[in-house]
């Protein structure tokens, strides 16, 4: 088990570190061999551990730092919930790593391009099994950091590097929230083993519910931040700058669900607090809010994804807030196989339609990318919910979970999320019908008009689709499996008997019926609405398609409050303060100095009697002072 | 002692004093600076003699003669050089030999 665990983490973290060092000397292949070989030995490693898994287990590699009774070992925990995410990770992450080899197939940057999503992929797989806080700590910065590394990897464009530093500084701005969660916990508690705080609770002297939920909150900071949660959630769709496996990657297994399952992990604790639990909710059901209403309006292909993720992490952030541990990981799962064959059937699309991304100048892809469009439609309708996809059945139970909590509080919660359901399919197909429905003359400039033939992909791209589109599709069947195996992890779930969960499943499954119906009419192809709207895409947006387009203006809302008098405020520090006022005092005073420097230089401009006036001046003022001395 | 010691010191300083004034205020010709020099010479000489008188020393007066001597030789270069100076710009103007300055 300990060798298991250790190559778990410890393989894709060689692979980054060997591609790094040697990547250079070896030929493209080996490096891309070598690269997806540690992912795929770890997923290995995974399921050797998952095969003599007999219950939660803690292991101990060494020993990190201890000094006094601040101690933090290299400890590895394995429990149900680590388990079903390592092995979900390692294997996406596997199949990313195979689909950028055809993708980075052209960039001649790919030994750094590996090397990212190696360390990507380790720092991950350590964030999930680390055993206490300090670790996961690492892991967590980790992340962040390969992820600004990996978002802004053509770095030579101005967009992509500003993305990048926005993804990073955001997400420092959770990540204090973290951080000081994480050093109270140890002030309070004496110990960052999770296990350990997870039992301590509010048993412990001198922790009262009020600092429970302090807690509580600082790490809900931090998950928003991670998991780009209202507020925190403005990086994200800028994100989309990076190389389109990077965004699957970020999406689906590595970087936006650490906030999920930090939360998750730490729910006994901050569980307690209905404040927490309830903030935590309404956090979730705003995102997945907002991020439907947004993608509804959005016109590129990758950011529609981008706000899409928003949505289903909210989802997840709900079901945790509901206390519904099993449903949030089961969505957390689902979602990771249908983002990620999402986002890399996007990037089919993208490279195929050289580097468009605006879906109203796309179309009739149905014919000309089969190998596409079938995958593509199914992780579509896993995405929307649609029965019995995975997708549906995860989001139901995260629905059910909600809805059992009872109370206006939830109810309300519920009714946000059903509709957002609603939403979710109507983006969702919008998407589907205009990217690969039939293509129409009045669009003017698009790739199918121009008669431009798609571009041929290299094969391996459309084979990595298969496996997730299978799993997205039926996932839904390993969410009983998964259920009874979590079952340890759900204790303040309620309990939905049989018949209340038939009607919910009922209602979800009309809610997605009429979200087909409405997006068929829309956009269907063949109908005449979809000739209205694709003319008007052509024409300015309307004020509320400008506000949905604009993610409700946050960005600019931000960059009123924070940024502006930030920039103003280190303009006049650096204008008034530092070059007015200490540069100019210090060059006043040089200068003053030259200038005396100048005046007494006059003395040695060679006229000698000047020379003559001041020895005698000087031997009379000596002599002068001896003689008032001697006198 | 016919002359007292005060009035003899106080006419070696009057000189000492004319021969600063004629250094420092007739600049426009180097001949009388160098007059002006050999004026505080012969009021030091004069203080020399002074005191050999007044203590019965003959240390003083063999000073006395040195610095003549000196003085005469101190004379005959420095007119040498005036005349190579005249020689070279045509003036004896003191400010007009400004090569010694730093830069």
């Amino acid at each position: 088990m300990k060798t298991a665990l250790t190559l778990i983490v410890l393989l894709p973290l060689l692979g980054a570190v060997g591609s790094i060092l040697l990547g250079r000397l070896l030929p493209r292949r080996v490096v891309e061999i070598l690269a997806c070989g540690m992912v795929w030995g770890s997923f290995a490693a995974g399921l050797c551990a998952a095969s003599i898994y007999t219950g939660p287990v803690v292991v101990e590699l060494g020993s990190w730092i201890s000094s006094f009774t601040f101690t933090a070992p290299i400890s590895l925990m394995l429990d149900p919930l680590s388990l079903s995410l390592i092995l979900m990770i390692s294997f996406v992450c596997g199949l990313i790593h195979l689909y950028s080899i055809g993708y980075m197939a052209g960039d001649s940057d790919y030994v750094r391009f590996f090397a990212l999503l190696n360390l990507f992929t380790g720092a991950m797989l350590l964030l999930v099994l680390a055993e206490n806080l300090l670790l996961l700590y690492l892991g967590w910065e980790g992340v962040g950091f390969c992820s600004y590394a990996l978002i802004g990897f053509w770095y030579k464009e101005t967009k992509n590097a500003t993305a990048g530093r926005k993804a990073f500084i955001v997400t420092r701005i959770g990540d204090i929230g973290l951080a000081l969660g994480v050093v109270w916990m140890f002030k309070l508690f004496h110990t960052f083993s999770i296990p350990e705080l997870n039992q301590a609770g509010q048993t412990h002297p001198g922790v009262g519910m009020g600092v429970i939920t302090a807690l509580g909150l600082l790490l809900l900071v931090g998950a928003m931040g991670k998991s780009a949660q209202a507020p925190l959630m403005v990086w994200l769709p800028d994100a989309m700058a990076g190389p389109t496996p990077v965004s699957a990657q970020i999406h689906a297994a590595t970087m936006v669900t650490a906030g999920v399952y930090l939360l998750m992990r730490m729910f006994p604790l901050i569980g307690v607090s209905t404040v927490v639990v309830g903030a935590i909710a309404v956090t979730g059901a705003f995102t997945a809010f907002y991020g439907a209403t947004c993608a509804l309006a959005e016109r590129d292909l990758k950011r529609i994804l981008a706000y899409s993720t928003l949505s289903q992490i909210g989802y997840m952030m709900l079901a945790v807030g509901s206390g519904a541990i099993t449903a949030a990981t089961f969505h957390l799962i689902v979602h990771a196989f249908f983002k990620a064959l999402l986002f890399l059937g996007a990037g089919c699309v993208i490279n195929a339609l050289h580097h468009e991304q605006d879906i109203f100048r796309m179309g009739g892809l149905r014919r000309t990318l089969p190998w596409v469009f079938w995958p593509f439609l199914a992780g579509a309708l896993c995405l929307a919910g649609v029965p019995p996809t995975g997708g549906f059945f995860s989001k139901e139970s995260i629905l059910t979970a909600v809805y059992m909590q009872g109370g206006m509080f939830y109810g309300a919660l519920y009714l946000v999320g059903t509709f957002t359901v609603l939403l979710t399919v109507i983006y969702t197909l919008r998407m589907v019908f205009l990217v690969f429905g039939k293509s129409r003359s009045s669009q003017a400039g698009s790739p199918a008009e121009k008669n431009i033939p798609v571009q041929p992909l290299p094969r391996i791209m459309e084979i990595t689709l298969f496996p997730l589109a299978l799993l997205a599709l039926f996932g839904g069947v390993a969410g009983s499996v998964l259920a009874s195996f979590l079952a340890p992890l759900n204790e303040q779930a309620a309990y939905s008997p049989h018949a209340t969960e038939g009607i919910l499943q009922g209602v979800a499954s009309l809610v997605v019926l009429a979200g087909i119906v409405i997006a068929w009419l829309t956009y269907g192809h063949g109908h005449r609405w979809r000739e209205r709207r694709l003319a008007a895409a052509a024409r300015p947006p309307t004020r509320l398609v400008a506000f949905l387009q604009a993610g409700w203006y946050f960005d600019t809302l931000y960059a009123w409050l924070f940024i502006r008098p930030y920039t103003r405020l280190a303009t006049f520090l650096w204008q008034r303060v530092d070059e007015g006022m200490i540069d100019d005092s210090l060059d006043w005073t040089a200068a003053q100095v030259g200038r005396g420097g100048q005046f007494f230089g006059r003395w040695g401009k060679g006229r000698l009697s000047l020379y003559m006036l001041s020895l005698v001046a000087g031997a009379t003022i000596m002599i002068g002072w001896f003689a008032w001395e001697v006198l | 002692m016919i002359v007292p010691l005060s009035h003899l010191l106080l006419l070696a300083s009057i000189l000492f004093a004319l021969g600063v004034v004629c250094v420092l205020s007739w600049r426009s010709n180097v001949i009388m600076v160098l007059v002006g020099i050999e004026i505080m010479l012969n009021a030091a000489v004069l203080v020399f003699v002074a005191g050999s008188y007044q203590w019965g020393m003959a240390d003083g007066q063999v000073f006395a003669l040195m610095i003549i001597a000196m003085t005469s030789a101190e004379v005959s270069l420095a007119l040498a050089m005036v005349v190579y100076l005249h020689q070279r710009r045509k003036t004896v103007d003191v400010d007009a030999f400004r090569e010694l300055r730093d830069r």
